[in-house]
């Protein structure tokens, strides 16, 4: 629908002071539309409110000006999504005050008013066309429809339409009958421009107003600007949108099913918006955030720019969540079941979220650094965290989830392994600390690497009771040394892996050992670092077995040569 | 079009309360709005809130009326544009729904302030 002045009515009083002027519109409005008010009194009165029967307060003024000279006050207000009904506008002045006016415009095929207006006032101006002047102004969004009125506040003439301009009405009747008129002009491009009447009354003066109002596109909405603003609107079925330009904010609307939305450009906003199901929003710029929004089942969201977030949110069911940029964000939202999410950039975060259960549930973070922060892992999850560090901290794993973090550096602090959990960490630098392992034999941690630290963590084992035991005394702290001193050469453990600290070791090996190790170490590089570590521990765990310790300080000297 | 008297209210002392409605005929089809024009005297109350005025219109004869425009008048000197004292003010509406051969419009008062205070409505 083009956007245009569907109706419009004014009405003004003489000379006796007034408390208040009210106007009805002669018919309803449509649902939907803005109404654009002005208003005129005594300046006496330094400022005026606005409402209606139907919407209540129309909010502050958009410009309230005073030509002194004139001891003329003027202001505009608007008000955008009127509901149904005939509303009556009514003006209060602070004060009470003479030449009460008001003057009121319904705006239909609009989505609302486009944060763009400006006024002019004029004095001694003389005859000539459209020099009667708002002065330039550019719209945020085109299409769209300029609103103006032009008064002469000397109250002698009355301004002529400009040019370009549809003619509105005439009217203010003061000293002459029409002191002031209403014009309009749809515009299409984001060019500045200006609200102009013509003046042939010889030297006057003259007060003008004007508002810019968006056009509510058809079927597909495209908005394209440096700031594009989609405001608790609706959007309903089979309708595409696209908002494109510097800032972009889709805010506290709603997406039916089957709808597209593509938000691009340097920020991009979903905020407490609901995509219902079947919906897909994409969103590309320099930051990107979906933040506080419902997105329903099967619905999908991309994210991808240099800051990606996902803040807040609820995923349904059978979604998808991609986000990709320099920086990655999911916090604090929820993600149900058989979803999968991926945040790949930078620097690739999940903190204080919580993944539900559901075997198909993946959350796969990569990037230079990952981090998975204070989060939830419900059981039968999967978790990945790739890059160059990556981070597993505070955060609840539940049994039957398989977090691996690969890359250079890898932590996992303070992080809680349930039964029947996997961890795997495997980097230049693998470290595992202050966690918790869950009891079950099938709880399985690996750390990989030339650095690989299990500090101050507790690997709960199965009970004495129950198979493959390790709460015997051998496999308590110490036990290792004081088994050696009663029975030297006999095993430590079977099964499960004991991890050695490295610092705890005082031996000297066998030379056919130091000799086997010496070979080994000879042979590493960087790239064989992982290979050859693992080698050294098994050559670790069978002089262990073996209860040699010079085997052990001729390791360690060696390492540290 | 050419100015019409269509409902005069004389010069009257007026008590508070409610006056009204006072009734036009059809109004012509051509007005593009109608004018009230106000007469007071120099008792007019010096402050306060003195009168409201409300139009109704209808555009079936009479049969159902819907609010169209108010005013409330307050107290203190009458002046025109240019600061002379004066006793007649007017008050002009527009009306945008032309053509219509049913339509009338009513007035009524409701005085907050004893005043004297006369009108006439013409359409315009």
């Amino acid at each position: 629908m083009t956007v245009s002045v569907l109706q419009e009515r004014q009405t003004s009083v003489g000379g006796a002071n007034a408390s208040s002027i009210a106007l009805a519109f002669s018919s309803a409005d449509t649902v939907g539309s803005s109404i654009h008010t002005f208003c005129s009194g005594v300046d006496t009165a330094t400022s005026f409110t606005c409402s209606d029967s139907v919407n209540g307060s129309h909010g502050a003024a958009l410009d309230t000006i005073d030509q002194n000279g004139d001891t003329q006050r003027l202001a505009q207000f608007k008000f955008d999504n009127t509901a149904a009904g005939t509303p009556t506008v009514t003006i209060t002045p602070n004060v009470q005050t003479g030449f009460l006016a008001i003057w009121i415009r319904e705006i239909g095929g609009t989505s609302g008013y486009d944060a763009a207006h400006k006024t002019a006032l004029q004095t001694s101006l003389g005859n000539g066309t459209d020099n009667v002047t708002t002065g330039t102004q550019a719209p945020n969004n085109q299409p769209g429809l300029l609103s103006a009125l032009g008064a002469c506040t000397s109250n002698f003439v009355l301004p002529a339409t400009g040019t370009g301009f549809t003619a509105g009405i005439n009217g203010w009747t003061f000293t002459i009958n029409n002191t002031a008129a209403s014009e309009s002009k749809r515009y299409t491009a984001l060019t500045a421009i200006a609200a102009t009447f013509s003046n042939s009354g010889g030297t006057q003066n003259f007060a003008t107003l004007a508002a810019f109002f968006k056009e509510t596109a058809a079927g597909g909405v495209a908005l394209t600007g440096q700031s594009v603003t989609s405001a608790a609107g609706s959007l309903s079925r089979a309708t595409d949108v696209a908002l494109t330009g510097q800032a972009r904010t889709f805010a506290a609307g709603t997406l039916g099913p089957a709808i597209s939305r593509g938000l691009t450009g340097q920020s991009a906003t979903f905020a407490s918006g609901t995509v219902l199901p079947a919906s897909s929003v994409t969103l590309s710029g320099q930051v990107v955030t979906f933040s506080a929004g419902t997105l329903g089942a099967a619905a999908s969201i991309s994210l991808t720019g240099q800051s990606a977030a996902f803040s807040a949110g609820t995923i349904a069911p059978n979604s998808t969540i991609g986000l990709t940029g320099q920086s990655a964000a999911f916090t604090s939202g929820t993600i149900a079941s058989s979803t999968p999410v991926a945040l790949t950039g930078q620097l690739a975060t999940f903190s204080a979220g919580t993944v539900s259960t559901g075997s198909d549930v993946t959350a796969s973070l990569t990037g230079q650094a990952a981090a998975f922060t204070a989060g939830i892992v419900a059981p039968s999850t999967s978790l990945a965290l790739l890059g160059g560090a990556a981070s597993f901290a505070n955060g609840n794993l539940l049994a039957g989830t398989e977090p691996a973090l690969t890359g250079s550096a890898l932590t996992s602090a303070a992080g809680t392994l349930s039964p029947a959990a996997d961890i795997a960490l495997t980097g230049l630098s693998a470290s595992f600390t202050a966690g918790v392992v869950g009891i079950v034999g099938d709880v399985t941690t690996s750390l990989t690497g030339a650095q690989a630290n299990f500090t101050a963590g507790t690997l709960s084992v199965p009970q004495s009771t129950q198979p493959g035991a390790l709460d015997t005394p051998r496999m308590s702290p110490g036990h290792y040394r004081r088994k050696k001193k009663r029975a030297k050469n006999e095993p430590v453990f079977d099964e499960p892996t004991v991890f050695i600290p490295p610092a705890s070791i005082e031996r000297t090996p066998s030379p056919e050992t130091a000799s086997a190790i010496a070979t080994k170490i000879e042979r590493v590089s960087l790239a064989q670092a992982s290979a050859i570590d693992r080698e050294i521990h098994d050559l670790l765990r069978q002089e262990a077995e073996s209860d040699d310790e010079e085997a052990i300080q001729w390791i360690l000297k060696a390492l540290d040569s | 079009m050419a100015k019409q008297t269509q409902i005069t209210l004389p010069l009257t002392s007026l008590s508070a309360g409610s006056r009204g409605p006072f009734t036009s005929g059809i109004l012509p089809s051509t007005l593009t709005g109608y004018q009230i024009d106000f007469t007071n005297d120099a008792t007019w109350p010096p402050s306060g809130d003195v009168i409201t005025v409300t139009v109704e219109q209808s555009n079936d004869s009479g049969s159902i009326w819907a609010f169209d425009a108010s005013i409330t008048m307050s107290g203190g000197q009458w002046k025109t544009r240019q600061g002379v004292p004066t006793n007649t003010v007017g008050w002009s509406v527009s009306l945008d729904n032309k053509g219509s051969a049913t339509r009338k419009v009513r007035i009524s008062l409701n005085v907050l302030q004893a005043c004297t205070l006369g009108a006439t409505v013409s359409s315009v």
